[in-house]
């Protein structure tokens, strides 16, 4: 009897809570340094319609004993609801748009929440104000971003940092520049339909349309460039000429084995020194040239 | 993997500041509220490397600029002002200003500028301005003639191009169920690359060659226009664009520094001419469609499309009045449409109740293609231009292809105990191409993973991936005797194609094999308002065999290992540090074929001997090692006052050893290749009064390289190509910073 009487009371207040907006919540959960229960979704602003139970859902038996359970949308630690129930609360109002493909991305496929990413109660530390948290949904400025990526993809540290890289750590371009973390249109969650196409957003130069291309090139940028750092310039995956000789083993030229005999001092050899085998075929990516069969003007 | 603690924005707040690359002093100011900085810097030496991208280059003093400020319309309404300021003073800024009301609207127009520099001190001849040889210049044949040139002003040929970029963004959303959104963009490149460039001569001779600075001037225009709208359970996103690329250096040329009807030199005086980037123009479009037809099943279909068009008039077979073409080009003008096309489907059902709901499956269809509509037999590529060009028997036709790609993903996922998930998924890959050494490639494989938290503290996850890849229908000579006629391919006896060994193939076009596993952990012991510490570790190992290629590449290992790990003790101080550490390892083997002159295309040619002989071939084999680490404290000792400091160090070694085959002429293994990056940070920062702080900081950045293809290249040391000069570019930069800050 005692039970059904307090949980009749919890859920009578519960609803009164939801009524009153943040009033309950907020006798217990009083805004301090590193959980100020506002922010993104302040009150005294923006949403001004939004309150506490609007995403942590019904109270239950949380009210009465706030040790023993946690609200029906917990985002933990203690009480933490499912990966699908916490994402379904952000999702009742952030859906479409920007987030129509995030069930089938690889985030989603993680069981990461918006909240591993996102702080929806926004904190003092962050590196943004409301004008830019209003344009990056709370992640901040775009140099946390590539922090806020980094603390699941580590392994890419080092290569963020390789003599040849792309601008991500001086903030120019960020993780978000390529990858859609909401579930992008191309392979691993690209912003582009395709891996070709995100690299010409930025490198127009190398669209073409071309006369005489470079096969590797109309297929995949990512066959002689590593995107997200190399310690070979420009972004390649390895040094040229060897990179070139992957391929080109046939008669000719390419055929020798470029060693040390094409070093400065000794017998000079073009194909080593300088821009190596671009000293001749600058012009690798493709030519409009009508007598540039080779690559070479 | 699952979601990390709430604490983790305060450790993710420590890691950036070990991790983020920008001045502690520039960049976002570091609080949530509005305020502005103002920064005055000065920089010991020239930064070239370390200005690269942040706008720091050059030396001596400089002022910057930062502003965040938002302010409502009125009182009581959601309308704000935003004004964002970035880096202003510098090359690298940023100026944002906008409207917003929540929910309803935003506007906003920005101003960009970026650069990129890369300076490896070579030197040229000439300037970008007129690429023309200073007085005194010394004629001759190749460089060797170059040695009575006494040293001259060289043009340098450091590349610095800037952009800028104007974006204008707008959203708004007419109803909860339906939004549209504007992005118009207006990019412009401009500065100077360089790069080399072949002066053409005759088939058989030397190709002189020279590196000239080449002025970069091109504008890029875009619009886009979205829409999405949700209705009965579904989504639409929609979206339309166009864009246009100009380049106004299209067609570059010089003045031959070989001049000048030498005997031997076919290239008569006068000028070069190299091609550059074309002008052109994009449309594109795309729809996404996403549905939830019935509980537990959510489907989503998208398509990509565009339309790249060419209309450029072309350069002549040579700028060169002086050499007699007789053949005309085939088009005055190179008319082109290029489409891209992009299409997926994705489906996964998960159900709601019963047994099953434990699982999900997923399946996945994608395909894509690249047309274009050039045809092959429009352009003929006579190879030279030189007095006796050109030479029907030497002509070659365009080798522009089309290739389609189709990729199916069949995966089931299954909760496990411990908060764990299993999954299996299989994948079938086929990539076809027309006009191609291969005409198809097809690759399946499989992949797992599993992860789970076996205590509360600890997160574990491995993930496996086994593929192969067939190339079915190989054929080396098409790659070469496509680009003639088909009639000559079929005429000709396949033991007389003296390029048309069988093992000759092209390592990304290849049957190959492709293993990888990586292991992830992250430890969490303490979750507490006063201590917590955070360690992470990752395995991460890839192996690529290309065994049914002898030739060309035949591995490639790599493998990455990392740890990190973070400690907050209360809320006044803050140790991060980590490290990264990656190996490759690749294996390319070739055959000597003894070099010889180039083979007239039409011609029907006994095969070298050496094509078959394995004594000639030669192994080479590679070593990239990237070693990162950094560490870094935030501390607050005192109510106003706050500490950073970061230390960053990346070391890169490249090697390479060759084993030569007997009878080959070549030299020993390459010198190692070696770059040193130590980036040291210091910050200070003293609140004096409320919401008023002045802060001080001091980097030292220190960079240091031996690269064998910059070192002691000289006037004369090429041959024939004309590089003035080239070394090593190492620096260390010391800067210091004093701001001034308010928040408000």
């Amino acid at each position: 009897m005692t039970r059904v009487v307090a949980l009749a009371l919890a859920l009578l207040t519960a609803s009164a809570a939801a009524a009153d907006g943040e009033s309950v919540c907020l006798n217990c959960h009083a805004a301090d340094r590193w959980d100020p229960g506002h922010g993104a979704h302040r009150t005294d602003g923006a949403l001004s319609h939004s309150t506490c139970t609007d995403c942590h859902g019904g109270l239950g038996r949380h009210l009465p004993d706030p040790r023993a359970a946690g609200p029906a949308v917990s985002f933990g630690p203690n009480h933490p609801a499912s990966a699908d129930v916490q994402t379904r609360a952000c999702i009742n109002c952030h859906d479409g748009g920007a987030l129509l493909g995030w069930e089938h991305g690889a985030h989603a496929g993680e069981d990461l929440t918006c909240g591993a990413c996102h702080s929806v109660h926004a904190l003092p530390t962050a590196s943004a104000t409301a004008s830019a948290d209003a344009w990056t949904g709370g992640l901040g400025s775009i140099d946390s971003h590539d922090a806020t990526c980094l603390g699941c993809h580590g392994e890419l540290r080092a290569q963020l940092r390789a003599p040849s890289r792309h601008p991500i750590l001086e903030g120019r371009t960020a993780c978000t520049s390529c990858h859609d973390p909401h579930g992008g249109k191309g392979p691993t969650d690209l912003r582009e339909a395709t891996l070709n196409t995100q690299c010409l957003t930025c490198h127009p130069a190398q669209r073409g349309p071309w006369l005489f291309d470079h096969p590797p090139v109309s297929e995949d940028c990512s066959l002689c460039h590593a995107a997200h750092g190399s310690m070979h310039s420009p972004l390649l995956i390895r040094r040229s000429p060897q990179l070139c000789q992957d391929c080109h083993v046939a008669a000719f030229h390419p055929s020798e084995a470029l060693g040390a005999d094409g070093l400065a001092g000794a017998s000079p050899n073009a194909s080593m020194l300088g821009r190596d085998c671009m000293n001749c075929h600058s012009r690798v990516h493709g030519t409009n040239h009508p007598a540039g069969g080779r690559l070479t003007r | 993997m699952s979601s990390r603690p709430p604490d983790r924005a305060r450790r993710a707040a420590a890691v950036r500041a070990a991790l983020v690359g920008t001045l502690p002093v520039f960049g976002a100011p570091a609080s949530a509220a509005d305020g502005y900085d103002l920064t005055t810097f000065f920089r010991s030496e020239t930064a070239a490397q370390y200005g690269e991208y942040n706008g720091l280059e050059g030396d001596g003093q400089g002022v910057a600029l930062n502003a965040d400020l938002s302010t409502a319309l009125a009182f009581g309404t959601e309308r704000h002002l935003d004004l964002t300021l970035r880096n202003v003073g510098l090359d690298t800024y940023l100026a944002r200003f906008g409207l917003r009301e929540a929910g309803r609207f935003r506007i906003a127009l920005s101003i960009e500028g970026q650069q990129q520099i890369e300076r490896l001190d070579l030197s040229s001849p000439y300037v970008p301005s007129t690429l023309t040889l200073p007085a005194g210049w010394v004629a001759g044949a190749d460089t060797t003639a170059l040695t009575g040139l006494t040293r001259f002003a060289n043009g340098n040929l450091t590349e610095e191009t800037g952009r800028q970029i104007v974006r204008l963004e707008a959203d708004w959303q007419a109803s909860d169920r339906t939004g549209f959104g504007l992005d118009y963009r207006w990019e412009k490149f401009d500065g100077t690359q360089f790069r080399g460039v072949a002066l053409y001569a005759n088939a058989g001779s030397n190709v002189p060659a020279v590196h000239l600075p080449v002025p970069v001037n091109a504008i890029e225009q875009s619009l886009e226009l979205s829409s999405y709208t949700r209705l009965l359970g579904t989504s639409v996103n929609l979206t339309g664009g166009w864009s246009r690329f100009n380049n106004s250096v299209s067609l570059l040329e010089w003045q031959n520094p070989w001049a000048i009807g030498l005997p031997g030199v076919d290239y008569p005086d006068g000028s070069g001419a190299l091609s550059g980037a074309p002008d052109h123009e994009r449309f594109f479009g795309s729809i996404a469609f996403a549905a939830r037809p019935a509980p537990g099943l959510s489907v989503t279909f998208d398509a990509d499309g565009s339309l790249t068009t060419m209309d450029d008039a072309l350069a002549p077979w040579t700028p060169n009045d002086s050499l007699l073409t007789p053949l005309p080009l085939p088009l005055d003008r190179f008319d082109v449409d290029q489409g891209n096309l992009a299409l997926r489907g994705r489906l996964r059902y998960r159900p709601t109740n019963g047994a099953m709901r434990r699982a999900a499956i997923r399946l996945s269809w994608r395909y894509q293609e690249r047309d274009s509509d050039l045809p092959r037999e429009a352009w003929v590529y006579p190879r030279g231009d030189a007095t006796d060009q050109p030479d029907a028997a030497l002509a070659l036709f365009n080798t522009v292809h089309d290739t389609s790609l189709e990729k199916i993903v069949g995966g089931l996922d299954v909760r496990t105990p411990w908060r764990g998930m299993v999954t299996a998924e299989v994948h079938r890959l086929e990539r076809n191409r027309d006009n191609a050494a291969v005409n198809t490639n097809v690759t399946e494989g499989i992949r797992g993973s599993y992860r789970f938290r076996p205590v509360a503290s600890l997160a574990l996850r491995f993930e496996t991936l086994i593929e192969t890849t067939d190339a079915s229908t190989y054929d080396f000579r098409r790659s070469f005797y496509l680009r003639r006629t088909e009639t000559f391919v079929e005429a000709t006896p396949t033991e007389q194609q003296y390029d048309n060994h069988p093992f000759l193939r092209q390592y990304h076009l290849a049957p190959h094999e492709a293993r990888a596993w990586r292991a992830r952990a992250t430890w969490t012991p303490t979750v507490d308002g006063r201590f917590q510490f955070q360690l992470g570790g990752r395995v991460d190992v890839r192996e690529r065999k290309y065994e049914d290629s002898p030739f060309g590449l035949v591995s490639r290992d790599a493998q990455t290992y990392g740890i990190d790990a973070s400690l907050a003790i209360g809320t006044d101080l803050n140790l991060s540090s980590w490290a990264s550490v990656e190996f490759a390892d690749v294996r390319s083997v070739g055959r000597s074929f003894g070099g010889g002159i180039e083979k007239a295309a039409n011609q029907v040619t006994p095969p070298l001997p050496q094509a078959s002989d394995p004594d000639r071939d030669w192994t080479s084999d590679f070593e990239d090692r990237l070693l990162a680490l950094g560490v870094a404290v935030d501390w607050q000792p005192l109510p106003n006052w706050t500490l950073h400091g970061d230390y960053t160090l990346t070391l890169t070694n490249s090697g390479q050893r060759l084993d030569s085959g007997a009878g080959l002429d070549t030299g020993g293994n390459l010198p190692t290749v070696e770059t040193d990056l130590h980036h040291l940070r210091v910050r200070a920062e003293r609140a004096l009064v409320a919401d008023f702080r002045v802060g001080f900081a001091w980097e030292y950045y220190r960079f240091d390289q031996s690269d064998w293809r910059f070192t002691d290249v000289d006037l004369t040391t090429l041959d024939n190509v004309l590089l003035a000069g080239a070394r090593n570019h190492d620096e260390v930069v010391n800067l210091l910073a004093l701001s001034v800050s308010r928040r408000f």
